[in-house]
C-alpha cells in the first residue's frame, strides 16, 4: 500500500514536471519570435517564474529562491530599466 | 511573417536542442560517489544541514572567493564608467531631475517606503538561517538587492543623490569584501589553512564559520547588484 502510493507520487510529480517544462518551451518560443519587446520580457519572466516551480517541484528550494529572485525579479527590472532608456535615447 | 526577420531566432533555437538533445537521450547513469560522500560527511564535517551551503562556503570556497571577485570588478567598472559620466552640463542635469521627479510620485515613495524594510528583513532571515533552511548568502543578497531597489525608486529624486547611495553601497561593499578575505584568511592564523574552518577544533560550533560568511557574502552581493541597479536607474545615455 505504501509502495504504491510512493509510487503514484512519483508519477503524478513527473507528469506535473514534464507539462510545466512544456509551458516553459511554449513561453520561451513566443519570446523568441513576438516582435513586441515588452511583451517579450513579460513572457520571460513569466517561464522563469514557472522554472522555479520546477525546481520546487524536484526538491531543490535552493535554486527556486535564486531563480524567483533573479531571474524572475532583478533581470526584468534589468531589461525594463534598458528598454524605457532606449526608448528615451531615440525620442531626442 | 518574413523568413528573414525570424531567421536568427530559429538559429539560435536550433543551436540550443542541438547543445541540449544529448542531455536528454543521455541513458548512462548519473555518477553518485561524490553526492553520497557529501551526504554522509557534511553534518560532521562542517555542522551545517543545508548541504548546499556546506559545498559553496565549505568544500568549494575557492569558487565563491572567485565569484566575489568577479562582483567586486563589474561594480568598480561601473563606478569607473559613472564617475567619468557624471561631470555633464547643467541644463542635462536638469532634465534629468525633471523626468524623475515626473515618475515617481508620494504613492510611490509611500508604499517602497513601506515594503522596502519588510524585504530587507526578509533577506537577512535568508542569509542567517541558510545554514538550515534553503537559501543562503547568494539568495539573501539577491533579496537584500531588490529590497534595496524599492527603496531607491521612491528616495532617488536628483542625479545627486543617486551618486551619494552609490558611494555608499560601494563602501559597504568594499568592507564586507575586505571581511570576507579576512575570514578565509583566518584559517592560517589557527592553524587549519587557507578556505579552512577555524573553529573545527575548539568547542565553539563549526556552523558558525559558515553563517558569518553567508551573512558577508549575503551583504556583498546585496550591495553590489544594488550598486548596479542604481547606476542603471541613474545613468544618462550619451550620444
Amino acid at each position: 500500500m505504501q509502495a504504491m502510493l510512493s509510487q503514484m507520487m512519483e508519477e503524478i510529480t513527473s507528469m506535473a514536471i514534464s507539462i510545466l517544462l512544456l509551458f516553459i518551451v511554449a513561453l520561451s518560443l513566443a519570446a523568441v519570435f513576438i516582435k513586441d519587446l515588452l511583451t517579450c520580457i513579460i513572457l520571460m519572466s513569466a517561464a522563469s517564474l514557472l522554472g522555479a516551480l520546477v525546481f520546487y517541484i524536484a526538491n531543490a528550494p535552493d535554486v527556486a529562491i535564486t531563480e524567483a529572485a533573479v531571474g524572475a525579479g532583478l533581470s526584468n527590472i534589468a531589461f525594463l530599466w534598458i528598454l524605457r532608456a532606449t526608448k528615451e535615447a531615440k525620442k531626442r | 511573417m518574413k523568413f528573414r526577420e525570424q531567421a536568427p531566432g530559429m538559429a539560435a533555437c536550433l543551436i540550443a536542442a542541438m547543445i541540449m538533445a544529448p542531455i536528454f537521450f543521455l541513458k548512462a547513469p548519473w555518477p553518485v560517489q561524490l553526492r553520497d560522500r557529501y551526504e554522509a560527511h557534511t553534518i560532521e564535517e562542517t555542522g551545517a544541514r543545508n548541504v548546499v551551503s556546506a559545498i559553496y562556503l565549505g568544500y568549494r570556497a575557492f569558487d565563491t572567493l572567485g565569484e566575489a571577485i568577479v562582483l567586486f570588478i563589474a561594480v568598480l567598472g561601473t563606478l569607473h564608467v559613472m564617475q567619468q559620466s557624471s561631470s555633464n552640463s547643467k541644463a542635462e542635469l536638469a532634465r534629468w531631475n525633471q523626468s524623475r521627479n515626473a515618475s515617481n510620485g508620494s504613492t510611490v515613495r509611500f508604499i517602497t517606503g513601506k515594503v522596502g524594510p519588510i524585504i530587507l528583513v526578509f533577506g537577512f532571515y535568508v542569509m542567517t538561517f541558510g545554514y538550515s533552511s534553503p537559501g543562503g548568502g547568494f539568495q539573501g543578497g539577491a533579496v537584500l538587492a531588490s529590497g534595496i531597489i524599492f527603496i531607491a525608486l521612491g528616495y532617488i529624486r536628483t542625479k545627486r543623490t543617486a551618486l551619494k547611495q552609490m558611494k555608499d553601497l560601494h563602501h559597504i561593499e568594499v568592507v564586507s569584501f575586505v571581511l570576507l578575505i579576512a575570514a578565509f584568511f583566518s584559517g592560517i592564523v589557527v592553524g587549519t589553512g587557507f578556505l579552512a574552518n577555524p573553529f573545527s577544533h575548539d568547542d565553539i560550533q563549526p556552523v558558525v564559520f559558515i553563517t558569518l560568511l553567508n551573512i558577508i557574502v549575503g551583504i556583498k552581493v546585496g550591495a553590489s547588484i544594488g550598486l548596479l541597479a542604481i547606476a542603471m536607474y541613474a545613468g544618462d545615455i550619451h550620444e
